[in-house]
């Protein structure tokens, strides 16, 4: 290949470089120099990551030819700040504002806004967000991004609320400054000495039978250091709740990317032309990509040994269905004699993808004794080495895990997807392997959100009274289970909603199909469910021509009182959470204007549980180290509520705590990140061993001071006689001594898995588990206008309101619902993963698998409700999950109240909108 | 000069030297102009051995220039954000720069170019109807010489126009037309980084604020090139507008276009939305014009 000699100025140093023709700048920075500040979320132009600025011009690091910049002058992230110690205004601002979450669009956002305001220091807040329209952000929903950037432009400090207390202020979260300067390694990012690259050879079919596999070709080319089959290595079923799946497919492949083979070679060039030559011989068998069609008895069985899998819970399992899950309450007929007025709805929902900015990736590496290092996107480091292990026949003790950082997660990184491959490359080559999926993989074949379909069906009395309800709910799990029966289960508990209804028939199904394996994205079921049912809600209330605010306070669920399967409710005040929003909005003095309407929706959750572990170690200068297996996935919990609940404890600062984290080697085991349990599960349990900790620096200083331990406060690192403060000794001084003089240590490890609540087990059939603590409740609220000409819908407010028990961090609270909200916006109304009639992803990019834009979603505004969970820390709840769920339903609700038609099916395109219109203008 | 089974890059200095690139590497040379459509496509396919032209230094595409006293040169290099910042075309072409200003992301703006969006011939480019609706005309250079062509007949399909061996596009020519308004409407789903479901673009000269002198309406994503509403130009063209003519035109350049149906969206809803978007930016012109003809 030729090669071309040029010359760049990069953040002020000049650099001469040999590159290829075709090479873009994106890899010239990130390859060649090292710059890896600069992100790759899609190499296509259309997220933003690797923006950077060229002669003065942001531009698409990725869409550029480095040929095409010799002599240029060019500023990435790394260059932004003018030194060592002082930050650019613009990355200050993003971390005051709370601006930065995963921190992977960060890089991009700034050098957006940098070159914008170079251009235009005084902008409106509506060029602000057209400036910033090309840089895609999965977490924030934008909005404190926006602020940021206005704050430096009107150039208006900010103060950070101070309080006494490490709890209830919005403390920065501790790694964002590493985010703002672009040195955070998040999975790309990571390379070793000696490092290849590893691809994916994946399935042209959705449903055939492998006959033969010739990968003599691939073997035979220059620079092919490893290709593996399913007939090269020991394999295991692995999966999360039944065992049905295997890392690469021998026997059939049951959707188009189910893994065949894989290749590892010097250069990413050599990998793709050594897929291409791997020879597969395959017989093609009849496909099925609808769940209704796959439960049907003639349908093509996707999984024949269903029955001998290994499962983990009690359910019945035939043909396409994998589970049957049901919730059974009262006597459904008499409830449906009794009612004044019965109402049957059907809805359906999409596939919506995580479609977090920063891809899977993973590097595996074998030391020369055989152990396995893994560096990986996870989101569950603990749990991806035991999938490693039960897939590959490992031992847990040849492997270890570390987390890398993860740039968004929302439950797409919590299954084996790049790891194992990386592992068998680098087993078989001994050389370093990485393998990072590229934007149309991340949609070919990782675990987005389940697609559904719903019937309900409800009778209410003329008072609105709600009798009874039947509901059948079907997911499309696709080739393999995942997390299929866990969100069918969740699904069940939320069917009957947040009411109160005695007599309840709820069957769940979740059925294979020839698609990819759907899993658990934020708040699995949540969207879906809520959009069902709070839609169905609204259709009674209309019905009966109650207002549906009203409706909703007259059945809402009291605490004391028992959810649908049975759990008993507490700390929970569900008609506050729901009056909050209604406030916010000012639901009843909204005035009726053409083509606008009013609309809500609630959601119930849980704060999730799951074992754990953490370990409080006092250093000897008297700060903290918190030891913990978790990771933090973006929101930031980890290094915002957690250290301040720790600090908070101990009566230290929070600057004082130091983490280590998601590292299998180095901290005790934890279940892994999802499932709103971040700041309820990992808090506790951090709460618990500070608490240890602080009784046993009392007990030290109560030796030294003379009085009893129970005598002693402890703040600012300094504890002290209650009754006589001058009286006191600090946590440096104790730990110091106790280090020095006789060793150490000062520390405290708990283990820690939270009680399932229980449940009415007489209620209950084939439910994967049963209920967590924590109730919580979100109420959304919107007004939208309608417009009937082209079906666009305009959110003109968006309210959110959430019960979150105690805000820690009411910053970082604010950002997981205006982030949430963002996301169930993309749900309702633009992203829809579609699947051809050979099952191909129709869709694999951010083109057309439409994120919204900063000039899309709305200025939400969050309400924080605080009724505290006596099992959270300081009373906190989960919040991440529950606050996508509603936006569909409210937005559905408000499209009925503004022009009468009634949205069954996400998204609520424009044209759906309008076909709809069309409709009903015709009858 | 490399052979041809390497991969090799060239940053001709004047066109004859770019076109004589293209006549030696008749298969494998592409011309990188803004890169937004072809270096992800280059990227993507590693293996693929492609002598890169870079258009990136021919002075002879760059620059918007006043060409005579009504006419506008606009080189084919010229950016989205030039055109849509550019005072020249936002006085005598507003719709060209609101095309321009609503194509992709600010990003994209800074690197896309005019004659990349032409040449690359979507059916949804977003300055193709404005072009249509100006009247402009494509500068071509070839190994023969230059000619100049309606952009009408530049497209002749999908990814498909009528550039020959060796030929280039060096730019185009709009003639300003005195008393007209113009506008630009491009429907999508989401604000920004939206290609067109629809698109439309309408420019037309009015006398005495409501009678109709001339009208040019262009459309974009609903057939297999950007088009001309031929036969609904004809309806309101020499009449005084009416709400009533405004939407008989609209329902003729529903029936004009011939779209498809795909992942962005159905034939059918395309087709409404022409009407609907004719019919708005129709009734806009005539409403503006009328009261600014009344305010003057």
């Amino acid at each position: 290949m030729e090669t071309c000699t040029i010359s760049l100025k990069v953040n002020g140093r000049t650099y001469k470089l040999q590159v290829p023709p075709g090479e873009t700048l994106l890899r010239t920075l990130r390859d060649r120099l090292g710059l890896t500040g600069t992100k790759e979320g899609c190499g296509s132009g259309e997220c933003g990551a690797c923006m950077v600025i060229l002669d003065g011009k942001a531009i698409n690091s990725c869409l550029v030819l480095a040929p095409d910049c010799d002599g240029a002058e060019i500023l990435t992230v790394e260059g932004l700040a003018p030194d060592e110690e002082e930050l650019h205004p613009l990355q200050e601002s993003f971390i005051n504002h709370g601006a930065v979450q995963c921190g992977f669009c960060t890089p991009g956002m700034l050098m957006s806004a940098k070159s914008f305001l170079d251009k235009n220091p005084r902008p409106s807040r509506e060029e602000i967000k057209t400036a910033l329209s090309g840089n895609l952000c999965r977490c924030s929903g934008y909005k404190k991004i926006v602020d940021a950037v206005e704050a430096v432009s009107t150039n208006s400090s900010f103060h950070l609320s101070q309080g006494e207390s490490n709890i209830g202020h919005s403390f920065v979260r501790r790694d964002a400054i590493e985010h703002v300067r672009g040195i955070s390694k998040f999975g790309a990012d990571i390379s070793r000495p000696g490092m290849v690259f590893g691809k994916i050879l994946r399935s042209d079919y959705a449903h055939a039978r492998i006959k033969h596999i010739d990968t003599s070709a691939a073997q035979n080319l220059e620079g092919v250091l490893a290709v593996v089959t399913g007939q090269d290595v020991q394999q295991g079923y692995f999966g999360v709740d039944i065992k049905d799946r295997l890392v690469f497919a021998t026997d059939k492949v049951r959707y188009r990317g189910d893994a065949v083979a894989a290749v590892a070679a010097v250069t990413e060039e050599i990998v793709k032309k050594a897929l291409r030559l791997i020879k597969v011989d395959y017989e093609p068998l009849p496909a099925v990509f609808d769940a209704v069609e796959a439960s049907e008895p003639r349908a093509p069985i996707i999984h024949e040994n269903l029955q001998d899998y290994e499962i983990s819970f009690d359910t019945q399992r035939k043909g396409n269905v994998c589970t049957i899950a049901n919730v059974k309450l009262g006597d459904l007929d008499k409830g449906f004699a009794d009612s004044d007025v019965v109402l049957e709805d059907t809805f359906s929902t999409q596939i919506q993808h995580q479609a977090s900015i920063e891809g899977h990736a993973a590097l595996a590496e074998v030391d020369a004794r055989g152990r396995i290092k893994v560096w990986s996107t996870t989101q569950k480091p603990f749990a991806m080495r035991r999938y490693l292990s039960q897939s590959l026949r490992i031992p847990i003790s040849s492997i270890r895990v570390e987390a890398t950082k993860i740039g968004g997660g929302f439950g797409g990184k919590l299954e084996l997807i790049a790891e194992p491959y990386a592992v068998v490359l680098a087993r078989k080559c001994r050389r370093p392997v990485k393998i990072v999926y590229t934007r149309d993989e991340e949609f070919l074949a990782t675990t987005p959100r389940h697609k559904t379909l719903f019937w309900v069906k409800s009778g209410i009395k003329k008072d609105g009274t709600l009798l009874a309800r039947h509901v059948k709910l079907v997911y499309d799990t696709g080739a393999y289970s995942g997390n299929g029966p866990t969100t069918v289960t969740l699904s069940c508990q939320l069917a009957a909603g947040v009411y109160r209804i005695p007599n309840l028939f709820i069957e769940g199904y979740c059925v294979y199909t020839n698609k990819m394996n759907c899993g658990s994205m934020r708040g699995p079921s949540g969207p879906q469910t809520t959009f069902a049912i709070e839609s169905h809600t609204d259709n009674l209330a209309r019905k009966i021509g109650m207002d549906p605010l009203d409706f909703r306070l007259k059945n809402l669920l009291e605490k004391g009182e028992k959810t649908g399967v049975g759990q008993t409710l507490v700390d929970v005040d569900y008609k506050k959470v729901v009056n909050a929003a209604a406030d916010a909005i000012g639901w009843r003095n909204i005035k009726k204007q053409e083509n606008v309407g009013k609309g809500m929706a609630c959601i119930f959750w849980l704060s999730g549980g799951w074992a754990t572990s953490a370990t409080v170690k006092v250093n000897e200068d008297g700060t903290v180290s918190l030891v913990t297996g978790a990771v933090d996935m973006g929101t930031g919990y980890l290094y915002t509520s957690v250290p301040q609940i720790v600090a908070e404890e101990l009566g230290l600062n929070a600057e004082d705590i130091n983490l280590v984290q998601g590292d299998t080697d180095r901290t005790t085991y934890d279940h892994g990140i999802g499932g709103s349990r971040g700041t309820f599960t990992i808090g506790r349990v951090a709460q618990m061993a500070a608490s240890k900790v602080r009784e046993e620096l009392c007990k030290e200083a109560a030796e030294r001071l003379g009085v009893f331990p129970g005598d002693l406060a402890t703040r600012d690192g300094w504890i002290f006689l209650k009754a006589d403060p001058e009286k006191m000794v600090s946590f440096a001084e104790i730990s110091y001594d106790r280090h020095i003089k006789k060793g150490g240590p000062i520390f405290a490890s708990i283990q820690f898995l939270p009680e399932m609540d229980e449940i009415d087990p007489k209620r209950v059939k084939g439910l994967s588990f049963t209920a967590f603590k924590g109730n919580t409740l979100g109420c959304h609220a919107a007004i939208v206008k309608v417009n009937p000409d082209t079906g666009h819908v305009e959110i003109k407010r968006y309210v959110a309101a959430h019960d979150i028990g105690r805000a820690i961090n009411p910053m970082a609270a604010e950002g997981q619902i205006e982030g949430g909200v963002s996301m169930g916006i993309g749900f309702a109304l633009s992203e829809n993963l579609l699947i051809g009639d050979k099952g191909e992803v129709l869709n694999p990019n951010f083109s057309d698998y439409k994120l919204l834009t900063s000039l899309d979603v709305p200025e939400t505004e969050p309400v924080i409700v605080e009724v505290p969970a006596a099992y959270g820390p300081f009373g906190a709840k989960g919040l991440g999950e529950p606050t996508m769920a509603p936006p569909a339903a409210v937005i559905g609700n408000a499209i009925f109240d503004a022009t009468g038609i009634r949205m069954r099916h996400t998204p609520m395109t424009p044209e759906s909108v309008f076909g709809q219109i069309s409709k009903r203008l015709r009858k | 000069m490399s052979s041809s089974s390497k991969s090799a890059y060239f940053q001709p200095r004047t066109l004859k030297e770019a076109s004589d690139l293209l006549i030696a590497h008749p298969r494998s040379a592409k011309l990188v102009a803004g890169g937004t459509d072809l270096v992800p496509a280059l990227s993507r396919d590693h293996a693929r051995r492609v002598k890169v032209i870079s258009l990136k230094k021919l002075e002879e595409l760059k620059g918007i220039r006043q060409h005579g006293k009504n006419e506008v040169f606009i080189g084919a290099m010229t950016t989205h954000s030039e055109l849509a910042e550019s005072p020249l075309i936002n006085k005598y072409f507003p719709a060209l720069s609101k095309a321009s200003s609503l194509v992709g992301s600010p990003s994209i703006r800074n690197l896309g170019t005019i004659g990349g969006n032409i040449a690359n011939a979507s059916p949804s480019a977003d300055t193709a109807p404005p072009l249509l609706a100006y009247g402009a005309k494509a500068i071509i250079r070839g190994q023969a010489g230059e000619k100049q062509v309606r952009i009408e007949h530049f497209f002749t399909g999908p990814s498909a126009h009528i550039l020959a061996k060796g030929e280039i596009l060096r730019g185009f020519v709009l003639t300003y037309q005195e008393e007209s308004f113009s506008d630009y409407e491009k429907l999508g789903i989401r604000k920004a980084m939206e290609i067109a479901i629809a698109s439309a673009c309408v420019s037309i000269g009015l006398r005495d604020g409501i009678y109709c002198q001339h009208i040019r309406i262009a459309l974009g994503a609903v057939a297999p090139t950007p088009i001309r509403a031929v036969k609904a130009e004809k309806i309101v063209e020499g009449k005084t507008i009416t709400p009533d003519l405004i939407r008989k035109a609209a329902r003729v350049a529903m029936q004009e276009t011939r779209p498809i149906s795909d992942i962005r969206a159905s034939a059918d809803y395309r087709k409404k939305m022409v009407a609907s978007l004719v019919e708005r930016l129709v009734l806009h012109a005539s409403s503006t014009r009328a009261e600014s003809s009344l305010k003057g």
